[in-house]
């Protein structure tokens, strides 16, 4: 076998490829020297090996009859992807997921707007321009419309 | 490990392939479609229930992957393995379960994150815990991604060729969590082995 050492991270792969059937005959050899002198690997390899056996064994649960059945009228109905279960999901998100963010998304982007346009309330509660900001808390009162007349001077140049 | 496409346990009379049975099927042989259910239910259900935790969850998907096998009849490559083909549906709808169900934990705090449900199936719940129970209950508690790989290998019997193909990772990376599904079963059942030595 020579001078080659392992350390126990080398060893605990070639544990798996000995379970796996995949380690060379040299391999296995160079795993036997090392678990001959260290408790942990020997312990992990004799785990290791237990534990593929009893998985092995495991009880193979049968599927309920009909299956058959079951999938030609899933195939004939059409539902594929929909799930008969209470509370399952389709695959493919709903419509109304998305049609619910459009209220929504139209009324934030006229609240917006109406910002952006200024005030159209005063302190008198005269009728207002947009109705969308009907409600909008309004920081200052506008002078009334008389204060900016002035005869038009587009003229006067 | 050899796998075939034949069922050993002798339950198959059809003699065609697993390839030969998918090219009738696209050529209008509906029976083929019912032998390739037959040939594959019992092996995916057993992989499914391990994946998903319960008989509810692992038939709803059963019944899934068979109808996408069908769907998609014509997508199939008869150079590629039928039953890797078949698995590798199977596994993509598994994901996709577990992406739902780690969607709705964000919702409600009861929900179980990313591991398995702890209800148990009625055929490994007894009175007395076993060895089995002890196994299917400590695999159940592997992380997804280190449990399916563990099962394809040591319940199923794929190569990591084939498991890297089904999975769609690369054979270092089946190597690797295998490895720890096989370091996190050693912690889990150390101490339950000692019992049942």
């Amino acid at each position: 076998m020579g001078d080659v050492e392992m350390n126990c991270n080398e060893a605990l792969v070639l544990v798996d490829a000995v379970i796996d059937g995949e380690a060379t005959p040299e391999e296995e050899q160079l795993l036997q020297f090392h678990v001959n002198g260290c408790d942990s690997c020997r312990r992990a390899l004799y785990l290791n090996r237990s534990i593929s056996t009893q998985v092995k064994n495991l009880e193979e649960p049968v599927p309920a009859p009909g299956l058959l059945e079951a999938v030609q009228t899933r195939l004939s109905s059409g539902n594929y992807d929909q799930s008969p279960l209470p509370g399952r999901k389709t695959a493919r998100l709903p419509f109304w997921r998305f049609a619910a963010v459009i209220p929504f998304a139209a009324a934030l982007v006229l609240f917006i707007h109406g910002i952006d346009r200024g005030n159209s309330t005063d302190f008198a509660g005269r009728s207002i321009e947009n109705a969308a900001v009907k409600n909008t808390t309004i920081l200052y009162a506008p002078a009334p419309v008389v204060a900016y007349s002035r005869p038009s001077s587009v003229s006067t140049f | 490990m050899l796998r075939t496409g034949v069922l050993k346990n002798g339950s198959e009379k059809d003699p065609r392939s697993d390839s030969q049975l998918m090219i009738d099927l696209c050529e209008g042989d509906e029976d083929a479609f019912s032998h390739i259910v037959k040939r594959f239910q019992r092996p995916l259900y057993s992989h499914l229930i391990r994946m998903l935790g319960n008989e509810e969850d692992a038939e709803e998907q059963l019944q899934m992957t068979f109808c996408r096998v069908y769907r998609y009849r014509h997508n199939y490559d008869p150079q590629r393995p039928l039953i890797t083909w078949v698995y590798t549906i199977a596994s993509n709808l598994a994901k996709k379960e577990w992406r739902r169900r780690s969607r709705w934990s964000m919702v409600s705090l009861e929900k179980v994150v990313l591991k398995g449900p702890r209800k148990m199936t009625p055929h490994y719940r007894e009175g007395r815990r076993e060895l089995g129970s002890s196994i299917e209950e400590a695999i159940n508690d592997l992380p997804e991604h280190y449990r399916e790989p563990f099962l394809l290998r040591e319940k199923q019997g794929f190569s990591y060729e084939e498991i890297s193909e089904i999975l769609g990772i690369k054979i270092g990376t089946v190597k690797s969590r295998i490895n720890r599904a096989r370091a996190g079963l050693r912690e889990s059942l150390e101490d339950v082995w000692e019992m049942w030595k």
